[in-house]
This record gives structure tokens, sequence and C-alpha cells, in this order.
């Protein structure tokens, strides 16, 4: 099999991926790859979950299982691209709290703080990720036992520095009685590295593969580089092939 | 003759009438207090450990606890709860003793800076020296210590500022010092963090006159900053875990408790000082070592319970003399997150749509249980519509009627008015017996906010999208929030139909595809069609006309009715009536006659205005016939009232009304009564998905 040729910054994809057939399930990220590919004419498998309500159904005793048609296209023997949950940070750090605050990160403590802010331990904000992150563990945990194939998580793409951007596409009426600002951009970036962090262990701790964001993706600063997100939130097509290729399957 | 001063005494100072004689639990020590607290105090705690059993009843007893230095709303309660918020008014864990409390105050106005340097754990995390184990695990680095350090010692300022009454437990005479400063430690360096050392630092065990000193330099420095502040001083009742002196732990508690009980006593003198006499009613004989768990050290639930059920007889002014004692449950946050997750849905959704819209879909099965507005962004237009349709498709009408009326008992026994649940406790008997016995349930927060915020959008996108319809927009134009569900024309039935549910403040759900998937999503996330149906004893489906997204204004009209008048009496039905708004205040919320009506009452008599409603007058002859009156509940976003068609009600207008009402009703009937004239929506997801794979593909 070919091997996965990434520029990104810490590829722990180590096995190669076929090209095809390749599936890729998981939330909202998934559409830019999905976009890529069909953009380049390039057939994938794909179950966005979004498009599939109804997909991960709970029986009486709350247990989680795929349902059975999809169940039937997951078992396939093939590798599995996860794009999995990847919104955990957004929903914690996207949107201008009413009490500001801000964090220093563990695992890079130099970057900007801003001591004007209430500031929350790490652990704390650790602890709010993984709660907002704690379904999307779950059916990922479902999906290794499902899979068919060797699982890769792709890393969610990093935020945009340009706040115009999210504010553009946050939909307000959500966050009635409170200014419409998004968080700053220091610290989304800074949520968005600890919630990978999250996703990194998890990942570690399961021996699954994780791909990061293609360095090439990222600006001087770490940030999305501009053009390539679809709505602040998500990257786009341009984005989409990029991780395509971090995963092997274009060149 | 004089009498010596015992003849007169009062049975509280005679040990035979106030303890031999007296129940354990009437014990009370306190007899009265100096000065009370009100409502509107802010109380400040700190102290020993049992302090933190003091500040977590004080909110359930109705004081107004002061804590300066909370967790932030998105951090998990349990993690608070872990990291030392809350506990006290500020993050600064037990201060035992009245030394270390005179340095949080010092240390808080840079009056006192300690030269210990902050403590590194094995791992490079980081140990704040005094309060050590307010991080479980430290502080990832110096950075986020000294910076939480000074985030704490404002806190710590507006406590000592802002607080009308601070409450201080004394704890322990013993404790660690810096030889270095004379900065004192809340645990000995080494025990929970720190390496210990002899050389760095000595132990110290304060008497009377040390302790009572550091009070006084305490109470005049906090005057000085906060002049009007009342002081609460008890001592702690658990003895002491361990002595560093050379003799019995028993002995060294004893020492320690009679150390801060004298030096309290000596505090009293001074004004707005008062003892409250925690230590005594816990180690009282009278409750022979009852008060103690198993360890012989710590208090149990029932002694904390005489403690504070004794501080608001005494400390708490009139209002509160009843306060009830309920153990305080963690801190709910506030709903920033859920009301995040829910606009990151949508953004996510959106996301999916734009996608969609450039790379049209193929067609497979669709979606028919989803938690937000799936058909909506479909590609293919006609999507939606389809998926209704499949509902209605999808109804079967039970083979045979199920014999019998429901029944159940009643769960609220000798109750008067609306019983009310929370909604983790909605099943189906509750349901039932509720309806056969009380009219109707209320069930609190069926709905979470992010739910109801969910809802909300689509409700005010549906009737945006269906006033434009009404102007003229063709379909294509207010797809999906509302696109119209096409049937044969029957009865009221019709465009007309239609109309008149829009100029009335209501949109068929089933015209507003994204709301109905939504709806019923939560209504069976949140039990209400598993109860249902259990109730029933058969399966229920939704209807076209009786399923109704509601925008009421304060101008509407009203008329008491049931809605068998038009429904049938026969039937059997259960409707969610779903408040999406803060209604019965300022927006109209709903009268209810709260008991069950067995059959139709008399309508179209005694000042009612329409055929099919029943008078006012006829209403206040039923509530002096049964002594039940009408009320008026006051309803929460995401509350909800379940009723049949039986229940006599209206919607609740009064002068003063400012705002609108929004608000859901869908009345699920059951298949074997299904009304001829209703046009029936599946709430079975797979009878759908069935159903729409079969049209669709």
């Amino acid at each position: 099999m070919p091997q996965v040729h990434s520029d990104s910054l810490d590829s722990t994809a180590g096995e190669a991926l076929s090209a095809a057939p390749l599936l890729c399930i998981g939330h909202s990220h998934i559409h830019a790859v999905k976009a890529a590919a069909e953009g380049d004419g390039l057939r994938i498998d794909s179950i966005p979950f979004w498009f599939e309500p109804g997909a991960l159904p709970r029986d009486d005793q709350g247990r989680l299982a795929f349902r059975p048609d999809l169940l039937e296209r997951i078992r396939v023997v093939r590798p599995v691209v996860s794009f999995v949950g990847g919104a955990a940070h957004s929903v914690v750090g996207a949107v201008e709290h009413p009490r500001p605050f801000d964090f220093i990160l563990p695992s890079d403590p130099e970057l900007p703080f801003d001591g004007s802010r209430e500031l929350i331990p790490a652990d704390a904000v650790r602890a709010a990720l993984v709660t907002a992150d704690a379904e999307f563990g779950e059916i990922f945990r479902l999906l290794l036992v499902s899979a068919g194939g060797p699982v890769t998580q792709v890393e969610a793409p990093p935020p945009v520095p340009d706040s115009e951007r999210l504010r553009a596409h946050t939909p307000w009426s959500f966050f009635p009685g409170q200014p419409q600002e998004i968080a700053p951009k220091w610290l989304r970036y800074k949520m968005w590295r600890l919630h990978s962090e999250i996703v990194a262990e998890r990942c570690a701790a399961l021996n699954v593969a994780y791909v990061r964001v293609p360095r090439a993706a990222m600006d001087a600063e770490g940030f999305l580089r501009a053009g390539l997100d679809a709505d602040g939130y998500h990257g786009g097509p341009e984005y989409g092939r990029m991780v395509l290729q971090s995963l092997g399957v274009v060149r | 003759m004089t009498l010596h001063p015992y003849v007169n005494a009062e049975p509280h100072q005679r040990w035979r009438s106030a303890m031999a004689s007296a129940a354990p639990d009437d014990v009370d020590p306190v007899v009265s207090m100096p000065f009370k607290i009100r409502r509107s105090d802010r109380v400040a705690t700190a102290g020993s450990c049992f302090a933190q059993h003091i500040g977590a009843r004080l909110e359930s007893g109705g004081f107004t606890r002061l804590v300066t230095e909370s967790a932030h709303s998105i951090v998990p309660s349990a993690t608070a709860r872990e990291l030392g918020y809350g506990t006290f008014t500020a993050r600064f864990g037990n201060v035992y003793t009245a030394r270390q409390m005179l340095q949080l105050l010092r240390r808080a106005y840079g009056r006192f800076t300690p030269s210990e340097p902050l403590w590194e754990g094995a791992s490079g995390q980081v140990f704040d020296p005094f309060r050590p184990a307010i991080q479980p695990g430290g502080f990832a680095n110096r950075r986020e210590c000294e910076a939480d350090r000074a985030q704490h010692l404002a806190a710590v300022r507006a406590m000592f500022e802002s607080a009308d009454v601070l409450l201080f437990t004394l704890g322990l005479t013993e404790c660690w010092a810096s030889r270095a400063d004379g900065a004192v430690f809340p645990i000995c360096p080494g025990v929970s963090a720190g390496d210990f050392s002899s050389e760095r630092y000595a132990f110290m065990n304060f008497g009377v006159d040390e302790v009572s000193s550091d009070l006084r330099a305490f109470l005049s420095e906090l005057r000085a900053v906060n002049p009007a502040i009342r002081f609460v001083l008890t001592v702690s009742p658990v003895p002491l875990a361990a002595t560093a002196e050379p003799r019995h732990v028993w002995t060294s508690t004893t020492y320690s408790k009679a150390v801060l009980r004298v030096a309290a006593e000596m505090m009293t003198k001074e004004p707005n000082v008062a003892y409250f006499p925690s230590f005594e009613v816990v180690t009282s004989p009278s409750a022979r070592g009852a008060y103690f768990d198993s360890d012989l050290r710590t208090v149990t639930p029932a002694g904390v319970d005489h403690v504070m059920r004794l501080f608001f007889k005494h400390m708490a002014d009139g209002e509160y003399v009843n306060a009830v004692i309920v153990p305080v449950s963690p801190g709910a946050g506030d709903d920033f997150l859920q009301r995040a997750k829910a606009a990151m849905d949508v953004v996510c959704e959106e996301a999916a749509l734009d996608q969609a819209f450039q790379h049209p879909v193929e067609c497979d099965s669709r979606a028919v249980d989803s938690p937000l507005v799936s058909s909506a962004y479909e590609a293919d237009p006609s999507a939606n519509a389809r998926q209704v349709k499949a509902r209605n498709h999808a109804f079967a009408r039970s083979p045979a009627r199920v014999e019998g009326s429901p029944t159940a008992a009643d769960p609220f026994p000798g109750f008067v008015g609306v019983p009310e649940i929370a909604a983790s406790d909605l099943n189906a008997s509750v349901l039932g017996g509720a309806i056969l016995h009380h009219g109707c349930l209320l069930v609190r927060n069926l709905v979470d906010p992010a739910g109801v915020a969910r809802l909300t959008w689509m409700l005010e996108r549906a009737f945006e999208a269906a006033g434009a319809h009404l102007a003229g927009a063709p379909r294509e134009q207010t797809r999906p929030w509302f696109d119209p569900f096409e049937f044969e024309v029957q009865g009221d039935m019709s465009d007309g139909g239609r109309t008149f549910v829009f100029q009335g403040g209501g949109v068929w759900t089933a015209d507003a595809p994204p709301a109905l998937e939504a709806l019923i999503w939560e209504l069976r996330r949140a039990g209400v069609v598993a109860s249902v149906e259990e109730y029933l004893g058969e399966k229920v489906f939704l209807s076209v006309g009786k399923s109704t997204l509601r925008r009421v204004p304060p101008t509407s009209g009203t008329a008491w009715h049931q809605d068998g008048a038009f429904l049938g009496e026969r039937i059997r039905t259960v409707n969610c009536w779903l408040s999406l708004s803060h209604c019965g205040v300022d927006a109209p919320g709903l009268d209810v006659y709260p008991r069950r009506s067995n059959a139709l009452h008399e309508r179209g008599t005694k000042g009612s205005p329409f055929a099919w409603s029943v008078g006012d007058g006829y209403v206040a002859e039923l509530e002096a016939a049964t002594g039940v009156t009408s009320v008026s509940p006051v309803f929460g976003p995401g509350d909800a009232l379940l009723f049949d068609q039986l229940f006599l009600h209206r919607t609740g207008v009064r002068p003063g009304m400012i705002r609108d009402r929004l608000a859901i009703e869908s009345w699920m009937f059951a298949g074997s009564t299904f009304p001829e004239e209703q046009i029936p929506l599946a709430l079975d997801a797979l009878d759908a998905l069935s159903e729409a794979k079969r049209e669709t593909c």
C-alpha cells in the first residue's frame, strides 16, 4: 500500500491507507473532504452524520449503536477515516462568554494570555472540553469496535484568526441578551490546541492514528490560512484537498 | 430573706431541664444572639472543614451566601467542587487558625508577602503553599499558579469589603510556620505537597493570648476596610486528625478546643461579634456521641442538621425562622454551553447544507428522527414535504380499539391544584394518574434550554416564512421553514383553515418540517411519547390540525373550553402543551381548572362567547360546588402541561401583559380512535423511515 505522504506537523498516521475504497465518517468537518473529493472526481464513500439523522440511536439502556444499514457499510473491510467530533473547542470557546475568560495552555504556557480576563485553571478548561467532547468519544469508540478496517482520526481544522468570519456565520439568536462578540483569537487557538491534545490522547490510548492538520494549511501563527475556511468554523474544499493529501488519498 | 440567683434561673440555665430531660434534638444551647442576619445580608464563610457544612447549608436556608470567587460557568460542577470553588466565599481552602486568617487578610492587602516560594511537584506541577489542596494535582506551571493567586487575593479583598457578615469557624491551634518570616501554612509542608524540612519550618501551638491577639488584630484590620461588618465565630467540633505535640491526640484536641473557645468568648465583648455554639451542639452529652460518625471525628448529617436548625432559628430574622434545611445540590451554572452546543449544531448543519447544495446528494434513505432539521437541508427541495408525507402515510390505524378506559392510581393523593414533577420523574403511571385524578400534569424543564432555543429559533422562522407565504411568496422561497403540507381539503383542513390559524397566532407544525422534526425528537427524548403510549396502551400519532406552533399576543381573546368539544368526548388522547417562553406573568399563560372532568361540561351558556366554549358563570358555579378553584400556573421555557380532551382551560390573559407567549401544542391521538377529520402524522421514526424509503427510492 502507498505510504501516507503528509506534510503534517506531527502525523501519527503511521499505517498507510489505500486510495479507495475509503470510508469517511463523522460530523461536519467531513464536508470539506467530501467536497474536495467530489470536486476532484474522486469517489469516496461517506457517512456524514448530519445527513444521517437517526444514525446513532440509543436502546432502552442508553447504549449507542449504528443504524443497521450504516453498520453494514462500516463493517466493510477498508480504511476508515473518522471526522467524529471536532466541535467541542468551538462550543466552549468560539463565542465570547458573558463572563470573559482566558487560560494558560500547559503545553505552551508562553502563548498570549490576557490577564485582564478571568483566569480559568487549565484543568478546569480541560474538564469543560472533555465534557463537551464526551458524546463524540463514545461515538468514536463505537466506530472502533464496528469498523471493518483500520480507523484514522483527523484533527479538526485550526481556528481562523479573523473574528469577523465567525461572527458572520454564528446564529446569534441562540445567545440572546449578550453582545455578539467572538472570543479573542488566541483563546480560540489555545482551546483548539487543548481539544486536539485531548483527542490525541484518546487516539493514543486506543492505538489509533491521529492525522494532524497539514502545516501548509496554517499561517505562521498556527491559525487556518486565509481563504481555506468555508464559514469560519469549517474548512472549505481546498482545505479538504489538503487533508486528503495528508491521508495519502490524493497527491 | 434574699433569694439566691439560682431560684429564678431560666430552664435553659438548669442542667436538668436544659440537658438531662430534654430530647437530644431539642437541646438548644444558643438561647439568643446579639444580632440577626437578614435575607439580603451577604454572608461570607471561612474556617476549618466544619465550616464547609455551614456554608453549604446557608443558601438552602434562604441566606445570601457571598461567593466572590466562583467557578466559571463553563466548568463542570464536579470539577468545580474538586477545585474548591464555592466551598467558601473565596477559593482559600480551609483556614484552620486565627493566625492564618489574619495572614490571609494581610496578604490580600499587600501588607505581608511571605518569602516562601511556590512548591514544585515531581512532575513539574506547582502548588500554592498557602492553599496546597485547592488544586488537586497542582497548577500546570508557575505562570498559572501566580495568575490564579493574584486573582484569588483580589477575590479575598472583595470578600472582606463586601460582606455584611463573616462567619468564621476556628479549627486548630496547632500549625506549621516558616522560620524565615513566620508565615503559617494550613497543612504541614510535605503532607499534601511540598517537602518537609525542620530547618525551614517550625511547629507552633498557639495559646489563648496569641489566638485572642490574632483575632483582635484581624477584626481591627477587617473593620478598617469594612466598618459595618458583623462577625460570627464558631469553634469546630471536629477533633484533631493528628497532633505534633508529644502527647495523646485527644489531650491536644481538648487543649486546642478550649483555647479556641475561650478566645472566641473573649471576642464577644467586642461590638457586633457573636459566638455560635456549634461545638457545644455536636459534642453535647445529650447527643451521646451520635453526632460523630464511626471514625469519632466526622460530624454526621444529623449533627449538622441540628447545628443549622439552631442557626436558622436564632440568627435568621423573622421571615426565615422556618427555613427548610435542604442539602445543597451542585450549582447548575448558566446555560451558555447548552446554547453554544445548539448554535454549533446549527453551524455544522449549515456547513452540510452548503456542501449539499454544491454537490447534490443521491437519493437514499432520509432523516426522520433528527435532533435538528435534517430534512430541511436536503439538496432536494421537495424532501421536506416528502418527509412529512412519509409520516402521514406511515399512519396505521390500530386493528381494534383498545378496550376499556385507561386507569391509574392517584400519584398525588389529597393534593388539590396542578401537580407538578421534574422531567426525570415522568412515566406512564404518574402521567395517567395525574390526568385521571387532577386533570393535568405539569412537567418542569421537560425540554432543556438548548432544545428550547432550537425550537424557538425554528418557530420564529416558521412564522416569518408563513407570513411571507400568505403574502404571496412561493414555497420555494419559504422552504425549509414553511412548506405547506398538501392534503385533500376537508372541513377546517383547508388553505382557509391554515390562514385562520395563522391569524390567530398559530402555524401548523406540519407546515414547518424542521420544527416538526425537532419537536418529535424532543418529545421522544423526554419520554413523552413512550409515557403516553404506555398510558393509553397503544401507538399514538400527531395530527396536522392539532399540532400547532403558537405565538399568542397579550391581546388574545380567551374562553374556557374542553378540546373534546371539537375532537370528540370519548377519544383517547394526550396533549403536550410546551412553553417556549416565560408565560403567565407578563405574557399570556393558561388558566386551568385543576380537577378531573369525566365528561364535557355545559357549553354555550352562562356568559359563554361561543357555542363550543364554557361560560365564566358556569365555571364560577363549578368552583363553588367543588371547592376547587381555577389556577394560573407560571411557566418557564421548557415547562410542559399534559392533559386530555376533557381538561377545562383557557388562555390566561391579564391586563398589563406585554409579551407574546411562545408555545407548541401537540395532541397525540391513539391510533384506534384517531379523529376522522384529523390528518395523522406518525411519531415513530422507523415507520416513517420505511415509508420514506418506499416512496423515494
